[in-house]
């Protein structure tokens, strides 16, 4: 082949040009640490890295989530905790009333320390996590534990902890309480804490100690179902905390896995970019001991 | 005759000199074609007679410029103007794409998907906060983040598809100046060819403009005895020896152009080459002209339309979860045992009226002026004595938040009349379902035997009559009647549900516009289908982008080829120099031995006796 001076300085350029090039791109590899910055880079990959991108940003909601749904289960058991110890210092004064010695003056100390106790049972079942009444169902705006009756629905706070997995955080308490004024809509007891102090009060306050043994049974029973309320809780709380654990392991399995899918090799890259500098420099020398000698330089 | 054959080698190698010198002063100009003087042995001096003075026959009379020749191979013309025509179209291609790929910025964190993460996200906070209007304003904030990044791609996508149109005008222009500067050439060629010589360099200019003109669209050539050139294009001659015709463009109403002919003003078929890659781009106007059916790779508009398809997929399901929801206004709503959730975002009455919507999409403003307008319950939020009794409930906003994982398939229509006006009580008529391709069933509701209460018991008397029916069921079609508000919706995950075509409950007082049932995507969920759209540009910029790079090598190698053949290599030049200037010397010297010859004849010849 006929080779001309044009020839040598295209191939020249066309060679330099595609050198630039190649360390451009290692060079953006590298500023980005990202293997791959535009769709066409890979775009196999790239449909992988935005689902993983998805799933990242996914379980960081769920994992907030979580994180909610364990603070209020933490506040409902502080509060059933709470509740618990009331109603063993109400037993103990119960049983303390039963003995038949009190007087009538004492008997109307107990009585008044039970009446106090009940508002405070009233305080907890109108306590709130984050300005929402964790008893009052689905009307988390309203305080529960009102004048007249109890307004909480039995309605759960529903939340998301996987795809398609929900979990509901608070636990009817409805039963437990009952209404605030120990009466059903009929007007009949309706066997809430509230009932049971009322009736409780009035025995002790007629001195009837038989009753107010009687009222023990009533007791245990209200107690045994906060347990079992608190380990409905205990429960739930382990299975979020299973689940929260759960989804911060494939957080990071999936953060590895999406880092590996376009996550820069620096060691990779700064081999392959010395490299290619080499290459460059080579063709640049190169080229300026092609180029430059004529046939000029050799005539007189 | 012997000072004759030196006077013509001294004129013949001082043209060959000369040539040399126009080669050398060309080593560097584009598009020239190293000449040669093609020199040829002059007729040789024939005697007749038997006897000649010689002896021996003819004799040399010396050299003859034959002609000046460029020397160039047209096998290799022909090669690179057929690569250069691919060259053009893909770094046409690529420049688009590329820019595509810019406007649809994945992956990175300020794409469309993370932005469509944090709506979905807002949602899900909402599940678990649905009272905080801190929360609820957030839900806001992030769906007209959504709906503005949505707005803003469009804008880009329009904004590079009118670039590329007024592109395609300034190329349009520079055929139109090729055409006219090729047919000019002819002409001029004509008159040099007609006196017997080679117009070498106008052939070297029209040749370079033909290489041009090659990359900008597909062109065939034939030249004539003259050196003249026939140009077709498109299924035209644009260039025939001195005549010419030029191309010139229609503007449709949205200003983009049609290529046309400038004479007859018909549309011009012009693919391949910079102006088919602009074309392909750029995809076709709605000119009547135009085929409905485009004969361009529409690659802008197609993008476009994924955009709308996404944002309409977007807008049409939050609507749908979110009309049958129950807001914290709802005490404000005339009974507050209907949902009262508004559209989330714009929704016209009928779906199909909106093209772009991509550019229509915007959050409803009831719900950015009060954020409490977001029906995140499922239940209602006030009870009968008009008390806040579920502020809590996010069910709802748990709905719509899991559209981020559901796959869109629902195909749903909804009566846009009202029946709160209307007394419901005694419902019955007919109502036809439209299925498979234009096959119709119609559904007959009697009277119930107790009144209807509410529009829930309506609604679950035509679920139970469309449950019945077998023509239905029999095609595999199921179909879902939800209240939504006080209005009927039909729901169908089936592809062969097309909707209600006609309802006559009310004994006469129909309720009918019905909203039609709009494209969507289908099959897959929001996230997949904007992956695949962006892999897709992906792999077209990728293809692109490797195409431009293999046609650059071609067309670099081929330039080769012709610079081997028809370049100028100084050394070369240099050389003939040499050559020629000696060979002028000679016959300088030549000329020399001629004179002193005579000089012997004429002055020392004879001399004896004098």
């Amino acid at each position: 082949m006929r080779i001309t001076n044009q020839i040598m300085v295209n191939n020249l350029k066309q060679h330099l040009g595609s050198n630039t090039q190649r360390m451009a791109g290692i060079q953006e590899k590298i500023a980005s640490l990202k293997k791959i910055n535009k769709a066409s880079d890979d775009p196999g990959s790239l449909v992988q890295v935005m689902r993983l991108r998805g799933n990242v940003t996914e379980n960081e909601q769920y994992i907030r989530n979580l994180g909610e749904g364990l603070s209020f289960l933490d506040t409902a058991d502080a509060a059933l905790d709470d509740l618990t110890t009331v109603m063993q210092r109400v037993r103990e004064l119960t049983v303390q009333a039963a003995n038949g010695t009190n007087d009538s003056t004492s008997l109307q100390t107990i009585a008044d320390e039970i009446n106090v106790l009940k508002e405070h049972i009233q305080t907890i079942a109108n306590i709130s996590y984050a300005n929402k009444y964790i008893f009052a169902g689905t009307n988390v705006t309203k305080a529960p534990c009102g004048e007249e009756e109890w307004t909480g629905n039995g309605g759960s706070l529903t939340m998301e902890i996987g795809v398609g997995i929900t979990v509901a955080i608070n636990i009817d308490m409805r039963d437990i309480f009952g209404n605030p004024t120990g009466l059903d809509d009929l007007g009949n007891p309706d066997g809430g804490i509230f009932d049971l102090f009322d009736q409780l009060i009035a025995d002790i306050q007629s001195g009837d100690s038989d009753a107010i043994s009687a009222r023990l049974e009533g007791m245990d029973a209200k107690i045994d179902d906060i347990l079992s309320k608190r380990s409905i809780i205990g429960a739930r709380v382990n299975r979020l905390e299973l689940h929260e654990n759960r989804m911060k392991d494939e957080q990071v399995s999936l953060k590895s896995l999406l880092s590996k899918r376009e996550d820069a090799d620096l060691a990779e890259l700064a081999i392959d970019l010395q490299t290619q500098e080499n290459v460059y420099n080579a063709s640049l020398a190169a080229g300026a001991k092609i180029i430059m000698p004529s046939l000029l330089d050799f005539l007189s | 005759m012997g000072l004759e054959t030196g006077k013509r080698a001294i004129v013949v190698q001082q043209l060959a000199l000369q040539t040399t010198g126009h080669n050398i002063s060309n080593a560097n100009t584009v598009g020239y074609t190293r000449q040669m003087v093609n020199m040829e042995a002059a007729r040789p001096f024939c005697t007749p007679g038997i006897p000649s003075s010689s002896g021996v026959g003819q004799i040399g009379t010396g050299v003859a410029a034959g002609s000046i020749n460029r020397i160039r191979d047209e096998f290799i013309d022909l090669q690179i103007r057929k690569e250069s025509r691919s060259l053009g179209y893909w770094d046409t291609i690529l420049d688009g794409m590329e820019q595509i790929e810019i406007i649809i910025k994945e992956p990175s964190d300020t794409g469309l998907r993370s932005v469509m993460d944090q709506f979905w996200q807002a949602w899900q906070d909402l599940t678990v906060n649905p009272e905080s209007e801190a929360v609820r304003s957030v839900v806001v904030e992030r769906g007209t983040a959504l709906a503005e990044t949505f707005n803003h791609m469009y804008q880009q996508l329009t904004d590079l598809r009118s670039d590329t149109n007024a592109n395609l005008q300034v190329k349009v222009q520079e055929v139109n100046s090729m055409i006219i500067q090729l047919r000019d050439l002819n002409k001029e060629i004509l008159a040099v060819s007609v006196a017997g010589q080679q117009p070498n360099d106008l052939m070297d200019k029209r040749d370079l403009l033909l290489d041009q003109l090659s990359r900008m669209a597909n062109i065939s050539i034939s030249e004539d005895a003259y050196g003249m050139i026939t140009v077709q294009m498109g299924g035209r001659s644009i260039v025939q020896g001195s005549e010419c015709t030029t191309l010139s463009t229609a503007t449709d109403s949205n200003g983009m152009h049609m290529i046309t002919w400038a004479d007859t003003g018909i549309k011009a078929n012009i693919s391949s080459g910079e102006i088919g890659a602009l074309l392909d781009l750029r995809g076709q106007t709605i000119l009547a002209q135009e085929n409905a059916v485009s004969e361009y790779k529409e690659i802008i508009p197609a993008a476009l339309e994924q955009l709308s398809t996404l944002a309409q997929t977007v807008v049409v399901m939050t609507n749908e979860l979110h009309r049958s929801g129950y807001s914290l206004n709802n005490n404000s709503h005339p009974d507050s045992a209907f949902p009262d959730g508004t559209n989330f975002f714009n929704l016209p009455d009928d779906i199909n009226d909106v093209a772009n919507w991509a550019a229509y999409i915007k959050v409803n403003s009831l719900i950015t002026e009060d954020a409490n307008n977001i029906a995140a319950a499922s239940n209602r939020t006030w009870d009968e004595n008009d008390q806040e009794s579920n502020f809590g409930d996010g069910s709802l906003a748990l709905l719509i938040a899991q559209l981020r994982q559901s796959i869109n398939i629902t195909r749903s229509q909804t009566c846009s009349d009202s029946l709160s006006a209307l007394d419901i009580s005694s419902v019955s008529g007919s109502l036809t379902v439209a299925y498979n391709g234009g096959a119709t069933t119609t559904i007959t509701l009697a009277a119930p035997a107790e009144p209807y209460q509410d529009l829930q018991q309506l609604a679950a008397a035509i679920q139970a009559q469309l449950d019945a029916n077998t023509d239905l069921s029999s095609s595999g079609i199921s179909i879902t009647v939800k209240c939504d508000g006080d209005r009927l919706a039909f729901t169908s995950a089936n592809s062969g549900f097309e909707g209600i075509a006609d309802v006559d409950l009310l004994g006469g007082t129909a309720f009918s516009a019905l909203s039609s049932i709009g494209g969507g995507i289908e099959n897959v969920t929001c996230d997949d289908y904007w992956a695949s759209v962006a892999s897709s540009v992906g792999v077209q910029c990728q293809q692109a982008s490797r195409m431009s790079e293999n046609q650059t090598i071609l067309v670099n190698q081929l330039e080769n080829s012709r610079q081997s053949v028809s370049g100028v290599s100084l050394d070369e030049e240099t050389a003939d120099l040499i050559k020629f200037q000696a060979a002028y010397n000679a016959a300088a010297r030549f000329i020399t031995v001629i004179d002193e010859q005579l000089d012997t004849i004429i002055n020392r010849m004879g001399t004896v006796g004098r």
